[in-house]
């Protein structure tokens, strides 16, 4: 109960109480049924409505599975489109597990025509090694490995040539190729080419240690592994041109077979080759709704002159008619609107790629105002009679004006605040480029994006005005449920990790229809909104790191 | 693991059952309140049949809203809230809680010395209904379910003086109409 002053209550108060607080009545006897009806309907709606969302929920996966789909049957299509640069790929990630077995498999392939390396390079590596007899006492192992090298790139340059490349650290092979250079050696060589390959042997391991030292001293390697690319002959380097390999790969395999950079060179392969990042982005915005009110109503409601029929309202109210409406146009301004959105980018090439995701806006603008309307009016769907207290806005949405019953109060100014909430989908294009060394990144988007309102509100901040929900499904939203847009961006980005980049730069929305559904019934000039925003997000490079 | 739980009182089980959308523990709800709220909503109603519409409307409001209910108060004083909310909703629908500014001078009554024993509930009932809307509303919030004029004032939209002023001439009214009711009862012993 309340906090009622008991001492101004009287004995008629009391005996009321007394009598009519707990006392009871029998409903009709139908009430129940009533009820049971409203409920089963109440159900049916909601039910109705969980399965409007789910269903749009289900189209929106649909339509985001069925674009990943289309990239991934595009990247796939690219893949199987460049076969020497994907063989390419293979040889370099496979460098430093099958180097020597590779190696091994030379000789015996020596007759054939140059092949991709990898299992087959190393199932045929197997009868080989088999049939490779013990290494003689006193052989110099890098005779040994470099021999059958030279009788493979007498009859498979492009093999030969990509030698260096499987070339680990470490391994006895790259010294010893280097230091036979470009000699002829029997063919019966191939009979020494396996014992590296197995350096059990007493003898083996002193000539093994030396080697291991001779790499070791990377002056004489750099000295060494270019001769040996000059005494592979001019065929031999047209070759390693023709490969989609450059120079400067060229130079980055040289290293990493001297054991420099080996590791973070993969690391920077793996992230060459991924394509997919996903990020967040959010930001504050200025939103304009550019909604304009009908002037149009005006007259007829101002002139009480024999000319005009029907029920007019007196002078007073259409004066402050359109003062309030001068009063909208006047002191309409924006308020905090903000967007969240989850993106999923895939690279198409080396600085464009494409975007999509989803995301939240609220867009928000407010009005200054001091005029109260309070007319008669009709609910749309029930035709129910009732009291509508609002300001100029909400009834000039929909020309809702009862000149037989409107009256218009100047009150102390009060806020109306407007809110729309929208999911929005973009789809867009990011071309992006470095700036210096330093990790520092631009970028500049374009995107377009449906967006759909999921909420409009108009709150007040006045006791007497009631806020308001188009919601309620007694009412009619006058507000477009669909709008495109074109979503413009730009700014830079800083990498603070391998992965990781964060982002900032301004963002222009613009709106392609105006926020009213029916436009030319509005009787009035309708703009399109727009939003000027910052965007603040972050990018995580998905791949980055994998070995 | 608790070892000793609480068992669930009846009004729990009913609020539970509600909860989960069982048609037959609804019926039990509207069982056990339904006599009680239609004298509610027959003294905010000025007819049995705006009475009926403004319970139905609430019985579904209370079911479609009983898992908000916070438990922080019996549920015999929520349902009864949400049925005067939605009888104040009814009226301001129709315009009928509307400021006007009451031009007509209603005679005041000093003596507080009214007896309603002799009255019966239908009767009580019938005065009330009688009154003007705004008044009836007013006399109802204050005198039987016990709001003060603030209060009251906050849930009608108006001042707290404009609630207090409104009460008055509901009282007086009221007195009146006892009044009336008593004269003509003396008159029709002293015919006898």
């Amino acid at each position: 109960m309340s906090s009622a002053n008991k001492q101004e209550r009287g004995s008629l108060e009391e005996q009321f109480r007394s009598r009519m607080h707990d006392a009871e009545a029998s409903p009709a006897p139908d009430l129940w049924s009533r009820i049971d009806h409203e409920l089963t309907v109440h159900e049916n709606r909601q039910y109705k409505e969980r399965f409007v969302m789910y269903r749009q929920l289900a189209a929106a996966c649909l339509v985001l599975l069925l674009l990943a789909g289309a990239l991934v049957y595009y990247q796939v299509g690219n893949q199987a489109g460049q076969p020497v640069a994907a063989t390419a790929q293979q040889v370099a990630a496979n460098a430093n597990t099958q180097a020597a077995p590779a190696e091994a498999s030379e000789p015996a392939k020596s007759s054939q025509t140059a092949a991709p390396a990898g299992a087959e390079a190393i199932a045929s590596a197997q009868p080989a090694t088999r049939t490779a007899k013990p290494l003689p006492a006193g052989s110099d192992s890098r005779v040994a490995g470099a021999a059958p090298a030279r009788a493979a790139t007498a009859e498979t340059p492009k093999q030969e040539v990509q030698q260096p490349y499987l070339e680990q650290p470490g391994s006895t092979n790259p010294p010893a190729y280097a230091a036979t250079g470009g000699t002829g050696e029997p063919a019966e060589a191939q009979e020494k080419v396996q014992q590296p390959a197995i350096p059990d042997t007493e003898s083996a391991r002193p000539k093994m240690q030396s080697v291991v030292v001779r790499q070791k001293l990377p002056e004489e390697q750099e000295v060494l592994l270019p001769k040996t690319i000059k005494e592979l002959g001019e065929p031999q380097y047209k070759t390693l041109a023709a490969m989609p390999a450059t120079d400067q790969k060229k130079e980055d395999a040289l290293q990493q077979s001297l054991g420099k950079t080996a590791k973070k060179e993969q690391v920077v392969a793996s992230a060459a080759n991924s394509r997919w990042s996903v990020g967040m982005a959010s930001g504050p915005s200025y939103f304009n709704q550019n909604i304009g009110l009908p002037d149009q109503m005006m007259p007829a409601v101002r002139y009480n002159s024999f000319a005009t029929f029907g029920p007019q309202a007196d002078v007073s109210t259409a004066r402050n008619m359109e003062a309030a409406r001068e009063e909208y146009d006047d002191n309409t301004d924006a308020a905090f609107s903000y967007g969240m959105e989850v993106r999923a980018g895939f690279r198409l090439t080396k600085k464009l790629k494409l975007l999509s995701g989803i995301g939240f806006i609220q867009n928000s603008a407010r009005t200054k105002t001091s005029f109260i309307f309070r007319q008669f009016w009709f609910k749309p769907t029930t035709r129910e009679p009732y009291e509508l207290v609002s300001t100029i806005f909400m009834p000039s949405l929909t020309n809702g004006f009862s000149p037989d019953s409107i009256a218009v109060e100047q009150t102390s100014p009060f806020y109306v605040n407007y809110q729309y909430r929208q999911i929005s989908v973009p789809l867009g294009l990011q071309y992006e480029g470095k700036i210096g060394n330093r990790g520092w990144r631009w970028y500049a988007s374009g995107a377009l994006a449906a967006n759909f309102l999921t909420e409009s509100r108009i709150t007040t901040g006045s006791d007497k005005v009631p806020s308001f929900s188009y919601d309620n499904k007694e009412e009619v939203s006058p507000f477009r449920k669909v709008q495109f847009s074109t979503n413009i961006g730009m700014g830079v980005g800083k990498q603070i990790s391998e992965s990781v980049m964060i982002v900032a730069g301004p963002e222009f929305r613009s709106y392609l229809s105006s926020m009213l559904a029916n436009p030319d019934q509005a009787l009035a000039p309708q703009g399109k909104p727009y939003s000027i925003g910052v965007n603040l997000g972050v990018q995580y490079l998905l791949g980055q790191g994998e070995k | 693991m608790k070892l000793f739980t609480r068992p669930k009182s009846d009004e729990e089980k009913l609020i539970e059952g509600c909860i989960a959308g069982k048609r037959e523990v609804q019926r039990d709800l509207y069982d056990l309140y339904s006599k009680k709220m239609m004298a509610v909503c027959l003294r905010y109603a000025p007819t049995n049949f705006e009475a009926e519409d403004i319970m139905q409307e609430g019985f579904v409001k209370v079911f479609a809203n009983i898992e908000k209910f916070k438990r922080d108060c019996p549920l015999e004083f929520w349902i009864r809230r949400i049925m005067i909310n939605t009888a104040l909703k009814h009226l301001r629908q129709k315009s009928l809680l509307t400021v006007s500014h009451e031009t007509e001078e209603v005679a005041s009554i000093s003596s507080d010395s009214c007896n309603l024993t002799g009255y019966s509930l239908e009767e009580l009932m019938s005065m009330i209904q009688s009154l003007a809307p705004r008044y009836r509303m007013v006399f109802n919030l204050y005198a039987i379910e016990g709001y003060n004029h603030k209060e009251i004032g906050e849930m009608m939209g108006i001042s707290e003086g404009t609630s207090k002023s409104q009460y008055s001439r509901a009282r007086v009214i009221l007195q009146q109409m006892l009044a009336r009711q008593d004269h003509n009862f003396k008159e029709h012993v002293i015919s006898k």
